[in-house]
């Protein structure tokens, strides 16, 4: 889709300052800007072209052509317009991406009158443009998608949503920067290493955490304790009620720790533990990480990995 | 690069450019058109086989060659048959390896641009509705690169003729109004191939060629409805000199310089002409007043234009049909109206001797000579046969077998001979009168050829010889007095057939088409605004208007949809949410905007519990209304459940 001004497609103009946003937008005529394709001034010289014939010869039907072709172009400027005019969107869920890795950003368009929109695109200066049709009163969702080359909190910046439905010959675009942003995880690394020794996984390690599989004492009855675990047999000695405490022994776990990780950088020694994270999560064994700061764990699941990769892709932040 | 289009998208390339190409075929060389659609079946082919590109070498040679033999055919690539059959070539070029959307773009482009270039040829009624159907197509075809489903037909039609439609104001409006220039900008390339209706000369034979022919003439209108076909004599070229074979005017006649005077009221009649690439204009009787275009009344009152009639153009004179003109003749047209070749026709001289002898008056001297057609037996028959070297002799007193040119032809020389000043007049007689439009349609078959007399006290007097021979000729027309056997088998039929009237209401149409739409020129649309408001008949107020007129098209068309999207925002459920949140918003609780009405009112309900219950109610009624199937009484619950949600503030909200 060729340009007049390849630089305006991006840029706010004068009169919009730019701004990030969130919520519910609503596009309308104020935020959108319109300017003819190249194909359109293709066009406009057909038109005078056809124009100069028609004088020439006197035809007055390459007259009443030649006005209906610019009709035809008129009206095909306010399609276009219209086309994105009245559009509402929303900034959807953005999942979180491994370094190298294309994030994908949603885009939620919801259509609430009854025109059928065609062929609305996104575009983005490192990405490819994308197209979705919204039916009247429908929603689509557009997916920008943009490599990830770097960790980290990213926003994907400005971004454009235009059409040329339905002639190709106006383009209509709003400039648009919403409060999205992509995490990415440290690239993992390549190579499996093997997880590091276990000597420091006792050190910390507390060893078990309530639970329910093997007694670990009675402790003073509370209300509202399950009669079940009442020890019925220390109440039938008379003394006071008791309730039988139990507790779950935890995996020997491992610790994965900033100092002890081999690498000769920061971003290879975040690579190592994306990695050992990773593998340990797919062995099913309980882990922990310690960062410089701070630490995690040791645990096991889906919320525990990600907590984890998010401090590692956040590593070394402000 | 893109893939290779495919054969649903490519058919909407090629048909559309067929569309459009087709109407050009008949004018291209052969070649041109079997080149154009081979070239266009084998993309067709190689799109539904997937087939490569053809290699690079061969594109560029076809492409080369092609322009070589366009050049080598029209001997230049400028003009308008050149340059039409250039586009045509270069389309089915491109056809030939178009890949990327663009081209397609292109590629429509160029067949907008022959869709015009087409009324070149033809600007007729047929003509103007296939090309409103091939501009549905282009424009579908334009849209269709825009659209991903190229199999989805509805979906691209659609749109395009709703932007048609959307078009048509505009195009009227500019069509109205913008300014139509008097000359062109730079100069037509004159075409001679086709010369139809009279040529200024008249040998033997030329009128029988024009009889042939059904083609028209001219249409005529006038302001009064009794008109009496014998009155129709449409003159066209005089002729003076005779060189024993050819009538023909050689030397220049002087302009102006007519005395005459009518009889009785002028009639007002106008005139469409097809165009003859030649000068002169029909006229009929002897002008009152002639319009202010570029031509010269010449003093034998043939009124000739600067500039040969390329188009159809039209006028309106007003004339006496009854009337004298040229009492005073000059001694240099007194030569000229008398001359005859040095020798030849001995007998037909002696015939107007005798006649000549007798001592009659001139007036006289014509009748006998009328009188002697009718009483010998002459024939009236387009079949005549071959004349010898002594023509005139020959017709006179062996063959006597002729038609107008013959007999107009023959009476000019006996009137000269017997010392009678006398000249050919060609033009047309008659015509087919339209009842249903009112105006008569006047055919190259209509052509005819008589003659002039000047008689002293008199001036120029008209004398039509073939009405003696065959009177109904100017009575009922040229079918009416042609022998059975030689009427035309097509003209018999649609004239007497029950086709007649549809015939009649089809050239109506057409008449109309002519005289409003084609015949839209500079005069006619200064007379057409002059009379829908006299301030606008000036380029000012024209191009003020125009101006004006697309802007407030441009704006009225943008404005309905806009007006259309503020409708669809203020839908009622949606008003009434908004008050609630309003009511809201002045206890301080915000609805955010990418709160969704759930999430607001959870957000409210554990601020404020008092209200739970109503905030609750009416959320869950708007959201029925708003995203389910909710029965339209919910709508009356909603208002009055907003209307009584009177919310105090709450002092640890404030």
């Amino acid at each position: 889709m060729a340009l007049p001004l390849p630089a305006l497609r991006f840029a706010h103009l004068p009169w919009r300052a730019p701004r990030r946003e969130g919520g519910v937008i609503r596009l309308t005529s104020r935020r959108l800007y319109i300017l003819p394709t190249r194909d359109g001034l293709l066009f406009a010289l057909l038109l005078g072209a056809l124009l100069l014939g028609a004088m020439n010869y006197s035809l007055s039907l390459a007259y009443l052509f030649t006005f209906l072709l610019a009709g035809i172009g008129v009206a095909g400027l306010i399609h276009t317009h219209r086309n994105l005019n009245g559009l509402s969107l929303r900034a959807g869920h953005v999942a979180p991406v491994f370094a190298g890795q294309s994030a994908q950003f949603v885009l939620h368009l919801d259509n609430p009158s009854g025109l059928a929109r065609y062929r609305i695109g996104i575009e983005h200066a490192a990405g490819q443009t994308a197209h979705a049709d919204v039916a009247a009163r429908g929603q689509a969702d557009l997916i920008l998608t943009l490599p990830q080359p770097r960790r980290g909190l990213h926003r994907p910046g400005r971004f454009a949503l235009s059409t040329t439905y339905p002639l190709g010959l106006f383009r209509c675009w709003t400039v648009l920067e919403l409060d999205w942003a992509v995490l990415v995880y440290p690239r993992p690394a390549a190579d499996r290493l093997a997880f590091p020794g276990g000597d420091g996984a006792d050190q910390t390690g507390q060893g078990r955490r309530p639970g329910d599989e093997e007694f670990d004492g009675l402790r003073e009855y509370r209300p509202g304790d399950s009669l079940k675990r009442i020890a019925w047999k220390t109440l039938a000695r008379a003394q006071p009620p008791a309730t039988k405490q139990f507790a779950t022994p935890v995996a020997r776990g491992l610790w994965f720790d900033w100092a002890q990780t081999p690498g000769g950088n920061t971003e290879a020694k975040l690579s190592r533990l994306t990695r050992w994270l990773l593998d340990a999560e797919n062995a099913g064994q309980s882990y922990g990480l310690r960062l410089p700061a701070r630490a995690f764990g040791p645990a096991r699941g889906e919320a525990h990995l990600r907590t984890c990769l998010e401090a590692l892709a956040r590593f070394g932040e402000g | 690069m893109r893939p290779s289009h495919s054969l649903p998208e490519l058919l909407w390339l090629v048909l559309p450019l067929a569309l459009v190409v087709a109407p050009h075929a008949t004018k291209l060389p052969l070649w041109l058109s079997l080149a154009w659609a081979a070239i266009a079946l084998w993309c067709l082919l190689r799109a539904a086989r997937r087939l490569p590109l053809p290699p690079r070498w061969l594109r560029m040679s076809i492409t080369v060659g092609g322009l070589a033999a366009v050049f080598a055919q029209f001997g230049t690539l400028v003009g308008p048959r050149a340059g039409v059959a250039l586009l045509v070539f270069l389309s089915a070029a491109k056809l030939l390896e178009t890949e990327a959307p663009r081209d397609r773009t292109g590629l429509v482009f160029v067949g907008y641009f022959l869709l015009v270039a087409h009324f070149l040829e033809d600007q007729s009624l047929l003509s103007a509705a296939y090309m409103l159907l091939a501009l549905l197509a282009l424009t579908a075809s334009l849209i269709a690169s825009q659209m991903p489903q190229p199999k989805a037909v509805w979906p691209k039609l659609r749109p395009a003729g709703l932007l048609l439609l959307q078009a048509l104001p505009l195009a009227l409006f500019l069509f109205i109004l913008f300014p139509r220039l008097s000359a062109p900008l730079w100069g037509l390339q004159q075409d001679d191939t086709a010369r139809t209706g009279l040529s200024g000369e008249m040998r033997p034979g030329d009128i029988s060629r024009l009889i042939q022919s059904d083609e028209i003439a001219f249409r005529a209108s006038f302001d009064s409805r009794a008109i009496d076909p014998r009155q129709l004599y449409w003159r066209g070229p005089v002729l003076w000199d005779y060189d024993g074979r050819t009538w023909r005017t050689v030397q220049r006649v002087p302009d102006g310089g007519i005395e005459g005077q009518g009889i009785g009221r002028p009639v007002s009649y106008s005139v469409i002409m097809e165009p003859h690439r030649q000068h002169w204009l029909f006229l009929l009787g002897l002008p009152a007043a002639l319009p202010d275009i570029e031509a010269d009344l010449r003093s034998d009152l043939v009124w000739l234009t600067h500039a040969p009639v390329l188009s159809r153009m039209q006028y309106q004179v007003s004339a006496w049909l009854d009337y004298r003109y040229g009492l005073e003749l000059d001694d240099a047209s007194w030569a000229r109206a008398l001359d005859l070749p040095d020798a030849g026709n001995p007998r037909a001289r002696a015939l107007a001797a005798t006649w000549a002898k007798q001592g009659l008056g001139d007036a006289a001297l014509v009748q006998q000579a009328l009188d002697h057609f009718r009483r010998e037996p002459f024939v009236y028959t387009l079949q005549p046969p071959r004349l010898g070297e002594q023509a005139v002799d020959d017709f006179l007193f062996n063959s006597r077998r002729g038609f107008c040119e013959h007999y107009a032809s023959v009476f000019v020389f006996l009137m000269r001979a017997s010392g009678i000043p006398a000249r050919v007049v060609t033009g047309y007689q008659g015509g087919e009168y339209n009842a249903v439009g009112n105006y008569w349609i006047v055919r190259s078959r209509d052509a005819h050829a008589w003659a002039e007399v000047w008689l002293k006290g008199e001036g120029w007097r008209r004398v039509d010889p073939t009405a003696a021979v065959a009177p109904s000729r100017v009575e009922l027309g040229l079918n009416a007095a042609l022998p059975v056997t030689e009427r035309p088998v097509a003209l018999l039929n649609v004239e007497t057939g029950w086709l007649a009237p549809m015939r009649l209401a089809w050239d109506l149409v057409n008449y109309r088409w002519n005289l409003w739409v084609l015949g839209y020129n500079d005069v006619r649309q200064r007379e057409f605004l002059s009379r829908l408001a006299p301030w606008l008949a000036n380029l000012n107020a024209m191009l003020w208007l125009l101006g004006l007129g697309s802007a407030l098209f441009i704006f009225g068309l943008a404005g309905f949809y806009l007006l259309r999207q503020t409708r669809i925002k203020q839908d009622p459920a949606s008003r009434l949410y908004a008050r609630f949140c309003r009511k809201l918003a002045r206890l301080g609780l915000e609805r955010r905007d990418n709160e969704g009405p759930a999430d607001f009112a959870r957000r409210a309900s554990s601020t404020r519990p008092d209200l739970a219950g109503a905030i609750d109610e009416i959320t869950q009624r708007y959201v029925a209304l708003r995203y389910g199937r909710a029965p339209a009484e919910t709508l009356a619950a909603l208002r009055q459940s907003i209307r009584r949600f009177r919310p105090l503030r709450a002092a640890g909200v404030a």
